[in-house]
């Protein structure tokens, strides 16, 4: 497998768009002239990436190869940030360098958003609360960027209340979606603290004013609703009191 | 008519050690039904249209019960927040097969119930509703 590094960086969720911009330019362009043995497709916006879909090779599956610069058409390595994207004959296949987690995009047809960005942008917010942390990635189509400010905020009240002493186990970002008639989701914080009740309501109640009165000072009105509406903070705390 | 009450005490009596995780889900599932039957109830009785008119309307009638205590009259944010993590562990206990609960689960949902049902009774639904 050959290797290419590509100078400049760009973000994943670019990238997607790109290729599936790409991917319509070739479905369209097979709709238009069935009978030829590729179709080329160049992104709009100077990537040095080009889609190909061989039809007399692979049949109906799309197929993708990457031309960094040459005429030579390879599969390799596409470097974007901390997320690598690997295109072989059938596959799309993203990799975390850092985690080395892998998975597959696509096997064909158009392909999904990643959030890499956003993912990397939310694990730098989530290290300053000090504590174990973990995110379940299921969130990332529900934070925009003010969801992302809201966020911000949230740990920055979370982290402050750690410092001055709140037992905080481990805080996880998680989706809450009306599972029955999908009329409303929520990005939650689950925090786990080592608290009797009657201390863990207590500092539940506070974090939530704090999330109240910064609610109030925020003068984006769209971070104020994403913070009031969309953000659910959840304590739990392990209990063997009769209830 | 049927008071939804009546649901939290079935949790509480399947809050016990060495029952099955069935009894459990169901326990979680009927804390959260009690509360929201509850809420909902109240809500309407004060003049909140929270109430489906329609059958197809039913499912809606949570996210209208959920968005009453985050805004408006009766917003409540400690509520709100418990009513949440209520909805959460539901979710868990009567969707995801995945999950494993156990009595530490319907413990937690009846600590939130424990809460919510202190502040209906003081604060939101303390006084009894004026007819309008």
């Amino acid at each position: 497998m050959l290797k290419t590094e590509i100078p400049r960086v760009v973000s994943g969720r670019d990238l997607i768009r790109d290729l599936n911009e790409a991917f319509d330019e070739c479905i369209m362009l097979r709709n238009m002239d069935p009978d030829l043995d590729y179709y080329y497709a160049g992104p709009s916006c100077g990537l040095p990436v080009e889609l190909i879909e061989s039809k007399s090779r692979f049949l109906s599956n799309f197929t993708i190869f990457w031309i960094t610069g040459t005429d030579t058409v390879q599969s390799e390595w596409f470097h974007t940030g901390n997320v690598r994207l690997l295109c072989t004959e059938h596959h799309l296949v993203a990799e975390n360098a850092m985690t080395t987690d892998w998975q597959i995009l696509a096997t064909s047809g158009r392909l999904p958003v990643i959030y890499e960005p956003e993912i990397l942008e939310l694990d730098n917010i989530l290290s300053r609360l000090g504590v174990p942390h973990m995110v379940d990635r299921k969130v990332f189509p529900f934070l925009s960027k003010a969801g992302m400010e809201a966020v911000s905020i949230v740990v920055d009240i979370l982290a402050d209340r750690i410092h001055s002493g709140a037992p905080v186990a481990e805080v996880r970002v998680e989706p809450l979606i009306d599972v029955d008639a999908g009329q409303w989701t929520e990005v939650v914080f689950t925090i786990q603290v080592n608290l009797n009740t009657a201390e863990a309501n207590k500092e539940w109640d506070r974090v939530l004013e704090n999330i109240s009165e910064a609610r109030r000072n925020i003068a984006k009105p769209e971070v104020a609703t994403f913070l009031g509406e969309n953000i659910g903070t959840h304590f739990t705390w392990v209990t063997d009191r009769d209830v | 008519m049927f008071d939804p009450k009546e649901f939290i005490g079935v949790c509480r009596g399947l809050c016990q050690p060495g029952r099955s995780e069935a009894e459990y889900r169901t326990a979680v599932s009927r804390a959260l039904y009690g509360v929201f039957l509850w809420a909902r109830e109240e809500l309407d009785a004060r003049g909140c249209h929270v109430k489906a008119d329609t059958y197809k309307e039913k499912p809606f009638e949570h996210d209208r019960v959920r968005s009453s205590f985050k805004t408006g009259k009766f917003r409540h944010d400690g509520v709100s927040s418990r009513l949440g993590g209520l909805y959460k562990l539901r979710y868990g206990s009567d969707y995801d097969l995945d999950v494993t609960i156990n009595q530490g689960h319907v413990t937690q949902a009846l600590e939130y119930v424990n809460y919510i049902q202190d502040a209906f009774g003081k604060g939101l639904f303390g006084a009894p509703p004026t007819t309008s």
